[in-house]
């Protein structure tokens, strides 16, 4: 199963774009924030090729812009820069009436605060997605009812929201989503305002829809139980994905060791060149030619406060030496008189 | 559920607001009914008013009267200023006329009316017969003058002269030594007016001698038309003339009732245009609230792939809905409280002058402004269509504001 990042992306596996459901190609994304000079990158060049009919967890903290990547996804926002394509097709190219179409017909979307009108029925909740395709009434009715039916809803159709516990507004959301068949299922924390059974309940139906009606499902989630439930997972952090982000990390470590050799390259003939012209002591150091010690250093002032480091350790050095004389005399005086 | 039904189902979301929404906008649709009736009302009476009031302008030589009385003379004037007269604007009707006294020393008539003094008055016999003292003449016996009797020796009698002197109809009266006929009886109901002898004016002329008129009657168009006539008037005849509006308390009248007028159109358009403005503020703000409370539910229609004129048209016609629920609202309103609208823009002072307007020429006659209260189909259609563009306007701009948005930035929306 081919799923994310670059070396396992779609040129890697040998595939093209449009054998994927959705291909991300260093997808970036900025917001200006008022009171902050610098804009927020939200998302800093996200590469992933996800496989059609397959259940995707996208995992972060909050704030990692696993939602902003998700809306990306679904049209709702666009890329500062990068490519979002969905099915062959690159957002970016698409006018703004194919991108109203592709909201209402490929893409369904399940949201965490279910976001179902308050003063619809659970019913025309869902006939109002068909609506945006101008579906006729009579099959909006017909059809609605039927997604209600599949995810449970059978008994609870003329009730309002308000009405209905957290579970079942997130299954009239999932019946909303499904409503004009789309091929992808874009799910925004879809358990995070449910109790731990009614979201494990929740999970399961999407994972129905992947294995019954072979849907691609994408969830943003915190939960590893969630998570867990997928075919594969994708960790972002700070906008961009984990394993995209420990790739950037040892290449700057790669980086910093080759810098650090060539320091140590440089440092040595340095050395070399003060042991090559005797200065093998700080005593021998201390008292250089500084003229002399100026060339092999290359830096004059460089060269005056090595000699002074080295003539203040050597005095140290010396003392302690004198102060040690000291102790041993005393020591064999000690011993005499004793 | 269709577009207008949703759209007509989210009024009563906030059954509050919108109950005190239709109220404001009920009131500010009432104003605006009684004030266009008002306006309406007034637009009609002008007409029948300005008809109504005297527009008559005296014409004399400079420093004389009709009667030479307190020691001035009866000046007479050269025929040839009436062209004059004529090329002035707004004139509408010039009356040369000649006044005399009947008791001169030449007149043979006596009695009563001998000692009273009685007023001989030529002119134009083709005219209707009117009296320059005031009031209404109607025949009561015999016939009024006709272009035919242009130089006749004939005369028309007030019937207080005639039942004075015994004369009747086919009787001879002796004016400055000419014998004339008495063709007619008048009737004007006051009685200094009917002691006028009125003959054809080329007759008195001949009668007395004279060469030209002693006083020409110049109607204006309209009373808002007086004030430059007369000036005109007598920038044109110069200092020899006086130029003066019949009755300087009626034009002073006509003035104020003018100015009355004036206030209460322009009070009852002022009310008229705020009130419109209320209405179209209140929407315009109602819709920003509602926009704005409900911007993610635009995120959530966005994200579902409603089209950007689809989620336009649901909230258009939800402000539409309000603003025709206020239109019928404002109607009923109106129907019931129309009379006391439209007291407050008519006020008491103009009706108090519209309905005394007396004036001392008789040629004044009394009206009284109706208005209407009732609603017309025409006023109630036009204020249908104003709600609507009311409606339009009033969502228009938060509309457009919100569905600029991203659906991600709609969605992120909290109220």
């Amino acid at each position: 199963m081919t799923t994310e990042i670059r070396d396992q992306s779609a040129e890697g596996a040998g595939l093209g774009r449009e054998d994927f459901a959705i291909v991300l190609d260093n997808v970036k994304k900025s917001f200006d924030v008022k009171g902050r000079k610098a804009p927020v990158r939200a998302l800093r060049g996200v590469y992933a090729s996800i496989e059609r009919g397959t259940m995707i967890a996208i995992k972060g903290d909050s704030g990692s812009g696993k939602t902003t990547l998700l809306q990306m996804m679904g049209a709702l926002d666009t890329p500062t820069s990068g490519s979002v394509i969905v099915n062959g097709k690159d957002l970016s190219e698409l006018s703004e009436e194919s991108l109203t179409r592709y909201r209402a017909k490929t893409v369904g979307f399940v949201f965490q605060s279910f976001n179902l009108i308050p003063n619809l029925s659970a019913l025309e909740n869902v006939e109002l997605a068909m609506e945006a395709l101008n579906v006729p009434k009579s099959q909006r009715r017909i059809k609605s009812a039927e997604l209600l039916r599949a995810v449970g809803m059978e008994d609870r159709m003329d009730h309002k929201p308000s009405k209905l516990s957290g579970g079942e507004q997130q299954r009239v959301a999932i019946a909303r989503a499904l409503a004009n068949d789309p091929s992808i299922i874009l799910a925004d924390e879809p358990t995070g305002n449910l109790d731990t059974k009614t979201g494990k309940a929740i999970i399961e139906l999407l994972r129905q829809l992947r294995k019954e009606r072979g849907k691609t499902v994408l969830i943003v989630t915190h939960s590893n139980r969630a998570a867990k439930a997928c075919d594969k997972m994708i960790t972002i952090k700070d906008g961009i994905l984990a394993s995209e982000q420990k790739r950037t990390m040892i290449d700057h470590e790669r980086g910093l060791k080759s810098t650090m050799r060539e320091v140590l390259e440089v440092s040595g003939k340095v050395i070399s060149k003060m042991f090559d012209a005797d200065y093998t002591d700080f005593e021998a150091i201390a008292n250089a030619d500084e003229n002399d010690l100026a060339r092999i250093l290359g830096d004059k002032g460089l060269a005056r406060k090595i000699m002074t480091r080295a003539g203040n350790v050597q005095d140290e050095i010396d003392s302690e030496d004198d102060s040690d004389e000291d102790d041993e005399g005393k020591e064999e005086g000690d011993g005499q008189s004793g | 559920m269709s577009l207008v039904s949703r759209g007509i189902r989210n009024l009563f979301r906030n059954k509050a607001r919108t109950a005190v929404v239709t109220l404001i906008v009920g009131f500010a649709i009432a104003i605006y009914l009684s004030a266009s009736m008002v306006s309406s009302s007034i637009s009609t009476n002008m007409f029948k008013l300005s008809a109504s009031l005297d527009t008559t302008i005296t014409i004399r030589s400079a420093g004389t009267s009709d009667f030479g009385m307190m020691g001035q003379s009866r000046g007479t004037m050269n025929e040839s200023i009436l062209p004059q007269i004529w090329s002035v604007s707004h004139v509408s009707t010039v009356d040369p006329i000649i006044s005399e006294m009947e008791n001169d020393q030449s007149s043979s008539t006596s009695g009563p009316g001998f000692a009273r003094g009685n007023m001989v008055q030529g002119m134009d016999p083709s005219q209707p017969i009117f009296l320059t003292f005031g009031g209404t003449p109607t025949i009561s016996s015999g016939r009024s003058l006709t272009s035919s009797d242009t130089e006749a020796y004939v005369a028309v009698i007030g019937e207080d002269y005639a039942n004075t002197t015994g004369l009747s109809v086919g009787s001879t009266i002796s004016l400055n030594g000419s014998a004339l006929t008495v063709v007619g009886v008048y009737t004007s109901g006051t009685q200094f007016g009917d002691r006028t002898i009125i003959i054809p004016y080329e007759t008195a002329k001949a009668v007395y001698n004279l060469s030209g008129m002693n006083t020409v009657y110049v109607t204006v168009e309209s009373v808002g038309s007086m004030d430059q006539a007369v000036l005109d008037l007598k920038s044109v005849l110069g200092s020899s003339y006086d130029v003066a509006a019949l009755s300087s308390s009626t034009g002073d009248r006509a003035g104020q009732m003018q100015s009355s007028i004036d206030a209460t159109v322009s009070s009852s358009n002022f009310g008229k245009w705020a009130s419109l403005l209320t209405a179209g503020a209140v929407m315009a703000f109602v819709m920003v609230l509602v926009i704005r409370e409900r911007t993610k539910e635009i995120g959530i229609m966005k994200a579902l792939g409603f089209k950007d004129s689809k989620i336009a048209s649901q909230f258009v016609i939800e402000s539409i809905a309000l603003a025709l629920i206020g239109f019928a609202v404002g109607v009923i309103i109106a129907q019931v409280g129309a009379p006391y609208f439209a007291s407050m823009f008519i006020g008491s002072s103009s009706t108090t002058s519209a309905t005394n307007t007396n004036g001392p020429s008789g040629r004044l006659m009394a009206p009284t402004l109706n208005f209407d209260t009732s609603l017309s189909s025409g006023l109630v259609a036009s204020s249908l269509l104003l709600a609507v563009v009311l409606g339009v306007v009033g969502s228009l701009y938060p509309i457009i504001t919100a569905l600029r948005l991203k659906p991600a930035e709609a969605l992120r929306h909290d109220h």
